[in-house]
Formats: structure tokens, sequence, C-alpha cells
């Protein structure tokens, strides 16, 4: 009973987030913090349906996705023209997005070191990180040095693009 | 017990959200954030649907951990694809001063 209401939560909390984006959200802040819900609000709903590894993968990647996000546009157009003050709906945004990385850490840590095993649902297969690393780490599978050499090619692709001027 | 048609069911709506943005959105940030909204719901759709076949036809853990294995592949492409895609953004803007997508409708070569 308990996951399924987290599950509605979040999966509310997910169409908030995605409608306030494609609707209201027009500044680094904003968008931003609206993105970083949606990513925690997605983490909740994979934590919701047993797959703990990967919304402790997605929890890192939204909330560090969300940072770079807000750095990059910050550093091409300023937030000269956002005030924080008391009243900000943004500050109540900004609360609301902190309340649920809270929210969302404990529950998967809760899930993940309290109870390891999720005995309420028999019928289906949950695999915990040990499968999931056993499908990464596979003999003769090539998916994890591919991504390591995907990111770095990226890393260093950025690099020269964000220095370099377009001709 | 959450019904996989559920998971496949907000995986949709989101995907539908962020279509909508790449669509009508101009600004180069917007866009970038569509698209991982797009790789988002990709993935989220791929754990609902390993959900539904192990409900129908019983694939096991080890089909289940490979769909969720493909759908951290899926999130760390989309992390890629930000990175670059904030490089381009931030090139652009340095370059003509602007993130709005129509003013770069010229291509190089």
């Amino acid at each position: 009973m308990f996951e399924m209401g987290a599950f509605y939560f979040f999966a509310a909390l997910a169409l908030f987030s995605a409608a306030f984006l494609l609707v209201e959200a027009r500044t680094p802040l904003s968008t931003s913090l609206a993105f970083s819900a949606l990513g925690l609000a997605i983490a909740g709903v994979l934590q919701g349906v047993a797959a703990d590894f990967l919304a402790l993968a997605e929890w890192i990647l939204s909330l560090g996705a969300a940072l770079v996000l807000f750095v990059s546009s910050v550093m091409v157009s300023g937030v000269e023209g956002e005030r924080l003050g008391a009243a900000s709906p943004l500050r109540v945004l900004a609360k609301l997005v902190g309340a649920a990385a809270a929210a969302t850490l404990v529950g998967l840590l809760v899930s993940v070191v309290v109870v390891p095993k999720r005995a309420e649902i028999p019928s289906l297969p949950s695999p915990g990180a040990d499968s999931l690393g056993g499908f990464l780490f596979a003999p003769g599978s090539a998916t994890l040095p591919l991504l390591g050499l995907l990111l770095l090619v990226v890393l260093v692709g950025s690099v020269v693009l964000a220095r370099r001027r377009l001709d | 017990m959450i019904a996989s048609t559920w998971v496949i069911g907000l995986a949709l709506l989101l995907f539908g959200f962020a279509l909508v943005m790449i669509l009508l959105r101009r600004g180069l940030f917007s866009l970038l954030v569509g698209v991982q909204g797009v790789f988002v719901a990709a993935a989220l759709a791929l754990v609902g649907f390993a959900r539904m076949r192990a409900e129908d036809a019983g694939i096991g853990a080890a089909g289940v951990s490979e769909a969720q294995g493909f759908a951290l592949v899926v999130l760390v492409l989309a992390a890629a694809e930000l990175a670059l895609g904030l490089s381009i953004a931030i090139a652009s803007v340095r370059e003509r001063g602007s993130a709005n997508v129509d003013h770069s409708s010229v291509l190089r070569w």
C-alpha cells in the first residue's frame, strides 16, 4: 500500500515537473529546478518498481545534470532577472525539490540497506545490484568499456567545443 | 503491486511532454532538456516492458537485469548527450550571441 502511494506521488511529481518545464520554465534557475525535480521523481518511480540500482544512478545523474545545466546556462545568460525574495515561487520550488531529493534518497537507502529482499512480490524477479553487475561485467561483454570510451570521447569533445569559436 | 501498464503509461506521457517541448521551444537549453526527457522516458519504458515480460512470460531475474542494464546505458548516453549539447550551446552563444536555434540556420560547409 505504501509502495503504491509512493509510486503515484512520484509519478504525479514527474508529470507536474514535465508540464512545468513545458509551460512555465523560462529561466536557468526554474528550468534547472524543474529538471532536477523530474529526475528525482523518476528515481522514485524506479525505486517503486524494484529497480533500486537504476534509481540510485538516476538520482545521481539527475542532480549532476541539473547542476551542469544551471552552471552552463548561467554562464551564457546570467540570472540578473531572477529575484529570490521571501515570496518567490522559485524559492518554494527549490524547497520542494530539496524535500523530494531528501525523500528519494531516504527511500532508496531504506530499500537497499534496510529491506534488501522484496518478499512481498514473490512472482516478479527483482534483481539487485549483484545481478545487474553480473550483466555489465559478464565475460566478453563490451558494454562497460564502450561506455567508458564514449564518456572519455565526450569529455574531450566537450572541452574542445566549449573552448573554440565557431567560424 | 504496481502494474506495468502504469509504468509504461507514465513513460509514454513523459515522452509526449518531452516531444512537445522539442517541437515548440526554440531555445537550445530547452531543447536539450526535452531530449533528456526523451531519454529518461525510454529508460523508464525499458524497465516497464521488462516488468511486463516478467509478468507475462516469466523471463526471470536475468532478463530483468539485462533490461535494467540497457536502461543504465541509456541514462549514460543521455548524460553524454547533455554534456556535448551544452558545449555546443556555449560555443553557439559565444559566436552568435543567442541560444535560439532559429539563428543557426546556415551550415558551415
